[in-house]
């Protein structure tokens, strides 16, 4: 039993909380007690405390809108301006994605699910949908 | 007997013989003359109808060469922007909005406290259409917290007008901005009318009254006071011919202007004057038109100027440079009253407005506002960008509007940075005739935001931001080490320091030796990037490969040539600044590959969009492997050769980057990034000498006072199933534990990672430590 206290206490196994930089030599004991992988959606660590969420739900819905009017260089362009306000928000990759494949420019819409799908929170919906576009370009 | 009388009466009754003899003469030079007659009135005629040709020709055709205007990037406001009040306050300013106590309309603004009121202007860019409309912005703590209409409405998004930074102009550097008849405000026509031609509603196109007045007055005064031209020969004189005085090109000018008037309204000949017309010079571009004019001396459009300002315009028909209102301004303002007095005698305004407008200042703007050609650097990269899909004719005739991706307030910041500090180091260093360089992109769209290729910003010469081609030095070392990353290396793998020695291909050996000269054994990877060890460097190099590490510039982003030589592992390739701009830029977005886009689309005269210049992505790189590069830049910035931006940039904000130094300090470099932002600074000397600066100790330091200007957000590497953390050992690199003495915490993938088991010094009670972790 002591044996194995002691090996919990070496070898803490990742487990928790958002991303924490620590490159320097550890010598003292730690302000966070337990570090652990990353968590599964991209955390901005930041130094601005609002997000800017209204403009990215109001250019998706934007976008979504233009997509179904198939307005896809307007909704290009909605997304390309959703990424400047976040980009790694893979939203608006799905957005590039769709409205390349509404233009019949495959190749610019792979590159952009693809991209999608390493932002999108796994086991999301988005996550699915991209991959079901991608098997469909 | 008969034949002499014969003769004679035959002689009498005919007598040819003797006419004969004088009339082929006199018939000749009738017949001459006839033929010289009818020949001289066809060449005439012939004259006449190419002149007819050549004046309707140029008259119906485009008349001008239109330059391409480029516009800075709209500012976009939104809640949780980052955005300063500073930032904000210049904006407005740069768009000449009117600070005041109301804002009552389009072009005002106030601010009390933390927020701003303005009424944003609206405008256009083929369909995208941004409403005029009162806006209310609060900032905290450089952030956008709440954007508003007037009314208290809450908005999304609004954007300001962008402002124009500069043109593409035809060799002759003539520019206007072309207004119709119906766009100009009544009294300037008729103002001009009454001061330049009176008569101009009723003359044929030349006035032999107005020419005998002048010759009069100049005959009695000795010399040339007065001219009798009309508005048509000054147009004529102006659009089609040249300047010369004589006697010839005079009488050609009144035979075109016959022409013309014989052709054209007088609506579209005065029309077509408004815009020949010259009215001013700013630096090499020469004014022309009232459009023009209108926005050069007061940055308002033509029908939202005042009489006395009109008065002005057209006192300057004149001659612009002599009644230069800025140079001039006591002779500008008598011209500008006399006019006022001339309008007054017409009738066009009372004797009561004519008084309350002498009594006006000139009311132009100051001559430092003039921001046209202030951004020579990006403008160079805006052409550069244009010539792949316009020829140069085309950008430079076409009137072509250019809507680019440059900030202002990013380029502001910049141009600050680079010049404040080349001059804070000359002075702490004793040296002088240091220049620089520097490139920002916004990570992720890559579109340039700023470049400043002098310490001058505004001098137009070489432009180091994209023409200096020097060795980027250290720049090059993180290809090196993600080139070993995507072998197998991991971060704590451990590499030698020792010393180093390649034999090249003729024999050479070639020994590199690390910056402070010392050896420091064996060392984990991450540890010999962060800092900066070149014999580490070498020896990965070499053991990884110089073709793969080519292959990993390639990818990158780097066009020219890789020679594959031991001294491309320490940078000896040479780059511009902006090259490595772009090539940082994959690192910085995640191994994404994306050209560096300076246009955001260009549109024609018509308002039709013409182009866009879309974001175009390619995964050029393992993401994770890049990521595991990132981590290491960050270590970088903390702990290593970039560690001196923590003094003045706070601790939260995560920053990644490279130093580079090369050969005796001909060259400090510096590569960094945040979340956000990526910037790349060169500092160095015309003539390659040395310097007294290491990466370290300039350029890293104009990067700092930028992002020290800068909102930006912090660089987070993002969290995906192919990272992991481990504890690893800061000697061996071996796998160790949270409470282990030495213990780091570094990322890993899955492909590889330390597979050995450090021993464990605990640095507190193993139970005491687990306990902790519960309670």
């Amino acid at each position: 039993m002591c044996a194995a206290l002691f090996l919990a206490g070496c070898q803490v196994p990742p487990q928790s909380a958002r991303p924490i930089y620590h490159p320097t030599v550890v010598e003292q004991p730690r302000v966070v007690d337990r570090p652990a992988r990353m968590e599964r959606k991209p955390v901005a660590t930041t130094v601005a405390p609002i997000k800017a969420q209204g403009i990215i739900n109001e250019l998706q819905q934007q976008g979504q809108a233009q997509l179904r009017q198939a307005q896809w260089r307007e909704a290009i362009v909605t997304a390309e301006r959703g990424l400047r306000v976040d980009r790694r928000e893979a939203n608006f990759y799905w957005l590039l994605a769709r409205a390349y494949q509404g233009l019949d420019e495959l190749n610019s819409a792979t590159e952009f699910a693809q991209q999608g799908l390493r932002y999108a929170p796994h086991r999301s919906e988005l996550y699915r949908d991209l991959q079901a576009l991608l098997l469909a370009l | 007997m008969k034949r002499p009388i014969k003769k004679v009466t035959a002689a009498r009754k005919n007598p040819k013989p003797k006419h004969k003899k004088t009339a082929p003469g006199r018939r000749f030079w009738l017949r001459v003359g006839a033929w010289l007659f009818a020949a001289t009135c066809v060449a005439l005629l012939v004259c006449l109808a190419v002149l007819d040709r050549q004046v309707r020709q140029k008259f119906d055709g485009r008349k001008w060469e239109l330059p391409a205007r480029v516009y800075a990037q709209p500012l976009e406001l939104y809640v949780g922007q980052q955005l300063t009040q500073t930032d904000l306050r210049d904006e407005l300013k740069a768009l000449d909005y009117k600070l005041g106590l109301r804002v009552a309309q389009p072009g005002h603004w106030r601010e009390q406290g933390d927020e701003f009121e303005f009424y944003a202007r609206g405008f256009a860019i083929a369909d995208d259409v941004e409403p005029a409309r009162a806006l209310r912005v609060r900032l905290v703590r450089s952030q956008v917290v709440s954007l508003t209409t007037a009314s208290g409405q809450a908005l999304t998004f609004a954007r300001l007008e962008p402002p124009q930074i500069g043109g593409i102009y035809p060799r002759q550097q003539e520019d206007r901005e072309l207004v119709q008849l119906s766009e100009v405000p009544a009294i300037l026509g008729e103002t001009l009318i009454a001061v330049e031609d009176r008569s101009f509603v009723n003359h044929w196109g030349v006035s032999p009254r107005a020419i005998a007045r002048a010759a009069w007055v100049n005959t009695q005064s000795g010399r040339v006071v007065q001219g009798g031209s009309t508005l048509t020969q000054q147009l004529v004189k102006n659009f089609y011919l040249d300047q010369s005085r004589r006697l010839s090109r005079k009488l050609l000018e009144a035979a075109m202007a016959l022409i013309l008037e014989a052709h054209y309204s007088k609506a579209e000949i005065l029309e077509t004057y408004l815009n020949e017309v010259y009215l001013g010079q700013s630096g090499p571009r020469s004014i022309h038109g009232f459009g023009l004019a209108a926005r050069h001396y007061f940055r308002r459009p033509l029908q939202q100027l005042d009489t006395h300002e009109i008065a002005l315009l057209v006192g300057l028909v004149k001659g612009a440079s002599y009644y230069n209102p800025w140079r001039n301004p006591e002779r500008a303002l008598q011209r500008r009253n006399l006019v006022i007095d001339i309008m007054r005698q017409q009738g066009l305004i009372d004797a009561a407005e004519a008084a309350r407008h002498q009594r006006k200042a000139l009311g132009v703007v100051d001559p430092s506002q003039r921001q046209l050609h202030a951004y020579p650097a990006f403008i160079d990269l805006v052409k550069r960008q244009l010539l792949a899909d316009y020829t140069a004719e085309t950008l430079s005739s076409d009137g072509l509007s250019i809507y680019s991706t440059l900030s202002l307030r990013a380029q502001r910041h910049a141009e600050t940075a680079l010049a404040e500090r080349l001059t804070a180091l000359e002075a702490a260093y004793g040296t002088s005739d240091l220049q620089g360089a520097v490139a920002l992109a916004a990570i992720g769209s890559g579109e340039v935001e700023a470049l400043v290729g002098d310490r001058n910003s505004q001098f137009s010469g070489f432009n180091r931001a994209l023409n200096a081609r020097r060795p980027i030095g250290s720049l090059v070392k993180p290809a090196v080490y993600l080139t070993a990353l995507q072998q197998g290396y991991h971060l704590a793998s451990r590499v030698s320091d020792g010393p180093v020695v390649v034999a090249g291909p003729d024999g050479e050996r070639w020994k590199p030796r690390n910056f402070d000269r010392q050896s420091h054994g064996d060392v984990l990877l991450i540890d010999a990037l962060v800092h900066s060890y070149n014999q580490a460097t070498a020896r990965l190099g070499m053991m990884v490969g110089l073709p793969a590490v080519a292959v990993t510039l390639q990818r990158l982003g780097v066009e020219e040539s890789i020679t594959p030589v031991p001294s491309l592992l320490l940078g000896s390739i040479s780059l511009t600044p902006f090259e490595v701009l772009k090539t940082y830029h994959t690192l910085a977005n995640d191994g994404v590959r994306t050209p560096m886009r300076a246009i955001r689309q260009v549109v024609g005269t018509g308002g039709q969009r013409l182009s866009r210049y879309p974001l175009k992505i390619e995964q050029a790189l393992a993401a994770d492997k890049v990521h595991l590069t990132q981590f290491a830049m960050l270590s970088v910035m903390r702990e290593g050769t970039g560690r001196s931006v923590y003094a003045s940039l706070p601790e939260d904000l995560l920053l990644a980057g490279k130093t580079g130094t090369t050969n005796d300090q001909r060259d400090s470099w510096f590569a960094g990034f945040s979340g956000q932002h990526l910037a790349v600074v060169w500092l160095g000397r015309d003539d390659n000498g040395v310097t007294p600066l290491t990466g370290s100790s300039g350029a890293l330091r104009v990067w700092r006072d930028l992002f020290l200007r800068l909102p930006t957000e912090g660089l987070s590497i993002p969290a995906v199933d192919a990272l992991d953390y481990l504890w690893v050992d800061s000697v061996t690199g071996a796998v160790s534990g949270e409470n282990c003495r030495g213990a780091r915490w570094l990322p890993f993938t899955q492909d590889a990672r330390p597979t050995e088991v450090a021993d464990c010094e605990w640095r507190q009670n193993p139970i005491y430590h687990w306990l902790r972790k519960w309670w």
